[in-house]
């Protein structure tokens, strides 16, 4: 018997077992939907009697208020707003005040064709990876099998001339490799890519148990692309943000078919 | 297709209809994502198709809300909570009960929030609301 609960009734029943069952409707969910909706003037009961919902059309589109918007208070626990000044800041004083340089400033990714032309011979072309795609969400739902019958393998975007030059033809199966990892995916000669770069999607790890493909190694040999890059603390990171420098250099060596049998 | 049509397709095949809202992405979920008919048979849900009357998609539905009863009942899917038994990243794991779970969790965080202070936790969630709001409220 399944006996899964609801994210929301789970944080509610947890709320209340912490003793904040007043600032949590009474671990209620009919109580904290109608508390949604009040603003709206509807009721969860209301709603229902609508199966296919009430369309409440949007207010009229106010123009040039950048004061309102700029002196709105932020979400941040403070309330202040995100523009101190009341203006966008391109000299920031936050940024200033907290030790970081108040300009925007360039920084070179730990490996990349100017910053390290060294590095070229041994790894001629640059890897980034993108978040988005039509049949996943993320790096999730790659065991499902509606989905994953749409696109089965992780593919490598690779411009034509640099898969001639490698002897790679379209759905070859290819190691990827960087200085601090290897990856095993198929190639997709894509014509819309710069010649020097090569990119893949984000996220796979997960096998699909329906459809008899086991998950992938998590480091070298799999297709998780993160082991791919610099996690040097100084220089693969925004110090403010902390956002990873998701590039580096690698080269795409074609696998032959004895080996892919896996 | 429409609350009439989804009704009669239903009917045709001995299911039930359900208008609701897809769960399968970031924009989707409880709170205003694409509108779908659910169609339940025998208490399991079946299959989808997109409500022409949701302002958000227009009765079109994508390959994630097609393949929403398949990640339902995935078999990788946990159906129970589950109390770690042995020592972490082990893998081992016994069937516990809601009650059990929530008193325990509970009694975890609140002998946390004793010991080492209420910034002993931390949970992320798109409040846009970044994590040194909170470490800032101590310094």
């Amino acid at each position: 018997v399944i006996t899964s609960k609801s994210i929301f009734d789970f944080f509610l029943e947890l709320a209340v077992a912490m003793g904040y069952g007043e600032d949590f409707w009474g671990g209620s969910i009919p109580k904290a939907m109608d508390d949604q909706l009040e603003p709206m003037g509807l009721t969860m009961d209301a709603l229902r009697m609508k199966p296919t919902g009430v369309a409440i059309p949007p207010k009229p589109m106010a123009f040039e208020k950048y004061e309102a918007v700029f002196n709105r208070a932020s979400p941040r626990l403070n309330g202040e707003p995100f523009l101190p000044d009341g203006k966008v800041q391109i000299y920031n004083a936050a940024f200033a005040a907290a030790g970081f340089n108040p300009l925007p400033e360039w920084r070179a990714p730990p490996e990349s064709i100017t910053g390290t032309p060294e590095l070229l011979n041994q790894y001629p072309l640059v890897l980034s990876d993108y978040h988005t795609s039509k049949n996943f969400s993320a790096s999730w739902q790659r065991n499902v099998p509606q989905l994953r019958e749409i696109q089965r393998h992780p593919v490598l975007h690779i411009h034509p001339q640099a898969a001639n030059a490698r002897d790679i033809a379209d759905g070859d199966w290819v190691k990827v490799e960087s200085l601090h990892g290897w990856i095993k995916v198929k190639a997709e000669i894509y014509p819309g890519i710069r010649p020097d770069t090569v990119m893949l999607l984000h996220g796979w790890w997960q096998g699909c148990r329906e459809l008899g493909l086991e998950d992938y190694p998590i480091l070298d040999g799999g297709a998780n692309v993160n082991i791919m890059y610099s996690v040097d603390k100084d220089r693969a990171y925004d110090p403010l943000i902390t956002a990873m420098a998701s590039q580096t250099l690698v080269e795409v060596i074609k696998i032959k078919a004895q080996v892919d049998t896996q | 297709m429409n609350y009439h049509q989804a009704i009669e397709t239903a009917k045709k095949a001995g299911e039930r209809g359900v208008p609701t809202v897809c769960g399968m992405c970031g924009p989707g979920g409880p709170g205003g994502g694409c509108g779908i008919y659910a169609f339940v048979k025998d208490g399991k849900f079946v299959k989808v198709a997109g409500m022409d009357e949701s302002p958000v998609n227009r009765g079109s539905i994508c390959a994630k809300g097609h393949a929403a009863p398949q990640w339902v009942y995935s078999p990788d899917r946990l159906t129970h909570p589950l109390r770690r038994i042995g020592k972490k990243g082990e893998g081992r794991f016994e069937e516990t009960t809601w009650d059990e779970a929530i008193a325990q969790i509970a009694e975890t965080i609140k002998k946390q929030n004793t010991l080492y202070g209420p910034e002993a936790l931390a949970i992320l969630s798109p409040a846009r609301r970044s994590y040194s709001d909170y470490i800032e409220i101590d310094l």
